[in-house]
């Protein structure tokens, strides 16, 4: 079967489409790597690799328009090729299964990369000696959590991404007897005590201690040792009007209270949290140099697992390259803090983290079959002298 | 020849596309909802201890009829005052460092949160009265706000300033409820009373919480005279804002073994007590916090001693190079109060080290704490 050039098909299974987006993928990662310095490590990934498509502003005006193909696109477009020539070249015999196998690895990988930038979580979870966390939170983003505190025995969380947060937006939930307005957003921004600046413009803030703030938009760090500290104004609309305008801040450590309708309340702008159905408290951290030197030989971390089922009661040693695997989570050590009083224990969420083994594994299966095919043929042909040896055929690939 | 793959190779390539798509533009922007069991860390206030104050440093007596709320991170106390028709208003006891600002700048932040025009230095007297108390002379203000469509809203307010602090008491709420309290809030006002300056002071610890606080700050970080904050320098004050622990790696130390670790303070990455009856903070926050001349200005004012301009910086400062960190040490040594102190700016914030007590003690622990400082590292 052959389609002519310009046929669609054509065009998908051809190998130069292969080469262009080999190229085009190598002209990203160039690109991505001399943007890192302004976007930092994880802007880059957003805009580069996890996009369909890189957009720019076309200047002077607010409109985007698109520049390069991204990650997902070149990734997606390599899979079509792959499996489209492969479905359209190859013909299915047993003396080609190793590369049918290896093959299905090699677009497994593709898929399993894909699925992991749109599904995985990475969060960290900060637990000093002695303390219990049932909750990790996230490295990036950030939600505004409306917290009702009236039952004795559980609180309701609703939370909204920060994403949603842009000025003049408008939010509502079954579970919110008011609408909440965003009057102010501030990406990163810091705060000041007003008694400090007498100089300062009149508060936004109408209600609760943001009036008694002075809050400052400052620029976006892209440091990865550096944090950004969003910030908002938001207004809180009750059927009766405006309850008030209050400060949320992502640098203020204690969430905003206040009482509407004979229910508490709270309102807090914090590192976006994941709810465990366990806790985890930490028990010991070590933190071993070798003698004499003050080069790290381990880092662990002993911790006590409970699970809400009551399953599990266990203690646990983490330590580097010696995950805790568990609820569907990854906990890593990751660093410590606080002179070595707190651990920082990294949790990824990848529902998908068994494909890139199970890809490899493919691989491997497929070139051991392929050559081992190869090779137990070439064995054969010798042990019969009498028939002339042909040529070696090269490998197809 | 009939491509078998066209129509419906294309329709899966559109749907993995859309599905794409969606799991990459629906990720993160979707609004949850979810319970949890109450964190043990975060006990509900009962209602025995809500009856009182948040803080040792200030008792009152709670009138009958408002609800204790929990106290929050800047409010020493907090209550709800319920009116007829389900009206209710917000009474808050918040206390800050410092002076509070002038009396015209607070009875402007008022007015403007009831929505009335900022009045001049010549008009105040007739905005603000005096109330003599057990506690000091309050400074009390009634800003009843215009009327709209949904009424209006009122603020009794009073001040209480002490030498290094000032205490905020205020009633907000709709109109009628406030004026309809005033006895209350008076009465309320006259129940106040302090504990002595010498004798502790502001509130150390606040109770029912085991979170950072405004008012966590330790006695030495306040003088008895504070100095005048220069306004370019006015965030030198960082250290009363409630920030968050600064995250990321942080430093690490070797403390001589005969500091003795205090118990943790959340706005502290470490606290020592050294010696007899010096200690050791050290702290970190976000940013320049002011910069060097505030720094050193402050630590000097703590000290009583005079402020220096940037020409004189360099007489009373001292470089340190350390394990690749550049400190600046300052050593203030006061009449009753010596401070060394370090600052050093690391990864995007600025660092403190801190030595404060009596004279005799700070000079004792003075070779020990510079060289502690040189066991100061990046992880």
């Amino acid at each position: 079967m052959s389609a002519p050039r310009s046929h669609p098909l054509a065009v998908i299974t051809s190998l130069r489409l292969t080469v262009a987006l080999l190229v085009l993928s190598i002209v990203l990662i160039f690109a991505a790597t001399l943007d890192q310095v302004h976007l930092g490590v994880w802007g880059v990934q957003e805009k580069y690799f996890r996009s369909f498509f890189i957009f720019d502003q076309i200047p002077g005006t607010g409109f985007f328009f698109p520049v390069f193909p991204g990650g997902y696109f070149l990734g997606g477009a390599l899979i079509i090729n792959l499996v489209a020539a492969h479905f359209h070249r190859f013909r299915f015999s047993w003396k080609k299964a190793g590369i049918w196998l290896t093959h299905l690895g090699l677009i497994l990988l593709l898929i399993g990369e894909g699925l992991s930038g749109m599904l995985q979580q990475d969060n960290q979870m900060r637990i000093d000696v002695g303390q219990t966390r049932r909750y990790s939170e996230s490295f990036r983003e950030t939600e505004l959590a409306v917290i009702e505190t009236t039952h004795p025995n559980y609180d309701r969380v609703v939370s909204i991404p920060a994403a949603r947060l842009t000025v003049g937006a408008s939010i509502q939930h079954p579970l919110l007897p008011f609408t909440l307005k965003t009057v102010a957003y501030y990406p990163n921004a810091m705060l000041r005590m007003r008694s400090q600046i007498p100089d300062a413009p009149p508060s936004v803030a109408t209600a609760g201690e943001g009036t008694e703030m002075v809050a400052t938009q400052i620029p976006l760090t892209t440091n990865p040792d550096e944090e950004n500290w969003p910030t908002a104004y938001l207004e809180l609309v009750g059927p009766e009007g405006s309850l008030g305008i209050f400060l949320a801040s992502t640098m203020l450590e204690e969430p905003e209270a206040f009482t509407y309708e004979g229910r508490t309340w709270r309102l807090a702008l914090r590192a976006k949290r994941d709810y465990l159905p366990f806790s985890i408290t930490l028990q010991k951290f070590t933190h071993d140099i070798y003698p004499g030197t003050d080069i790290p030989r381990d880092f662990a971390s002993t911790i006590h697992l409970r699970s809400d089922d009551g399953r599990d009661d266990r203690e646990v040693r983490i330590f580097m390259n010696n995950p805790l695997r568990y609820g569907g989570r990854a906990f890593y050590q990751a660093g410590y803090a606080n002179n070595d009083r707190t651990t920082v224990l990294q949790v990824v969420r990848n529902p998908s983290w068994q494909i890139p083994y199970l890809s490899c594994a493919l691989i491997v299966a497929g070139l051991v079959l392929q050559f081992g095919i190869h090779l137990f043929a070439f064995f054969g042909r010798r042990r019969r002298p009498g028939r002339p040896v042909p040529a070696p055929s090269p490998i197809p690939s | 020849m009939a491509n078998p793959f066209t129509a419906q190779f294309q329709i899966a390539l559109l749907f993995a596309v859309g599905v794409c798509s969606g799991l990459a533009g629906c990720k993160d922007k979707d609004i949850i909802s979810y319970q949890i069991p109450k964190d043990p860390g975060e006990s509900r206030v009962s209602a025995e201890d809500a009856a009182a104050p948040a803080s040792p440093g200030i008792r009152w007596v709670a009138p009958e009829g408002w609800q204790s709320q929990p106290a929050s991170s800047m409010r020493q106390g907090s209550f709800l005052v319920a009116g007829a028709g389900g009206a209710t208003a917000d009474m808050s006891v918040v206390s800050f460092p410092g002076d509070g600002g002038d009396d015209l700048a607070n009875i402007n932040r008022w007015r403007n949160q009831v929505k009335l025009a900022p009045i001049s230095a010549a008009e105040l007297a007739g905005q603000m009265q005096s109330l003599a108390a057990a506690a000091g002379q309050f400074v009390m203000a009634d800003l009843a706000g215009a009327a709209d469509d949904k009424g209006s809203a009122r603020i009794l307010g009073a001040w209480l300033r002490q030498s290094n602090r000032v205490w905020f008491f205020k009633m907000m709420g709709p109109s009628d409820l406030v004026e309809a309290q005033k006895n209350t809030f008076v009465a309320f006002l006259r129940s106040v009373s302090l504990a002595p300056e010498e004798n502790g002071g502001p509130p150390l610890v606040q109770a029912n919480s085991n979170s950072a606080n405004t008012n966590d700050l330790p006695r030495a970080e306040l003088s008895e005279t504070p100095p005048p904050i220069p306004a370019v320098a006015s965030n030198a004050e960082m250290d009363s804002i409630p920030v968050r622990a600064e995250s990321g790696s942080s430093l690490v130390w070797q403390a001589p073994a005969d500091w003795k670790d205090q118990p943790g303070n959340p706005m502290r990455k470490g606290s020592y007590s050294v010696g007899s009856g010096a200690e050791v903070a050290i702290t970190a926050f976000p940013g320049e916090v002011g910069g060097v001349l505030a720094n050193v200005n402050r630590w000097r004012g703590q000290a009583g001693l005079d402020q220096v301009d940037e020409a004189g910086l360099g007489r009373v400062t001292t470089a340190i190079d350390s394990n690749g960190l550049h400190f600046v040490l300052v050593d203030a040594e006061g009449g009753s109060t010596s401070i060394m102190a370090a600052l050093l700016p690391w990864n995007g914030g600025t660092w403190f080290f801190k030595l404060t007590g009596p004279p005799e003690a700070v000079a004792g622990a003075k070779p020990a704490f510079q060289a502690f400082l040189k066991t100061v590292r990046a992880p």
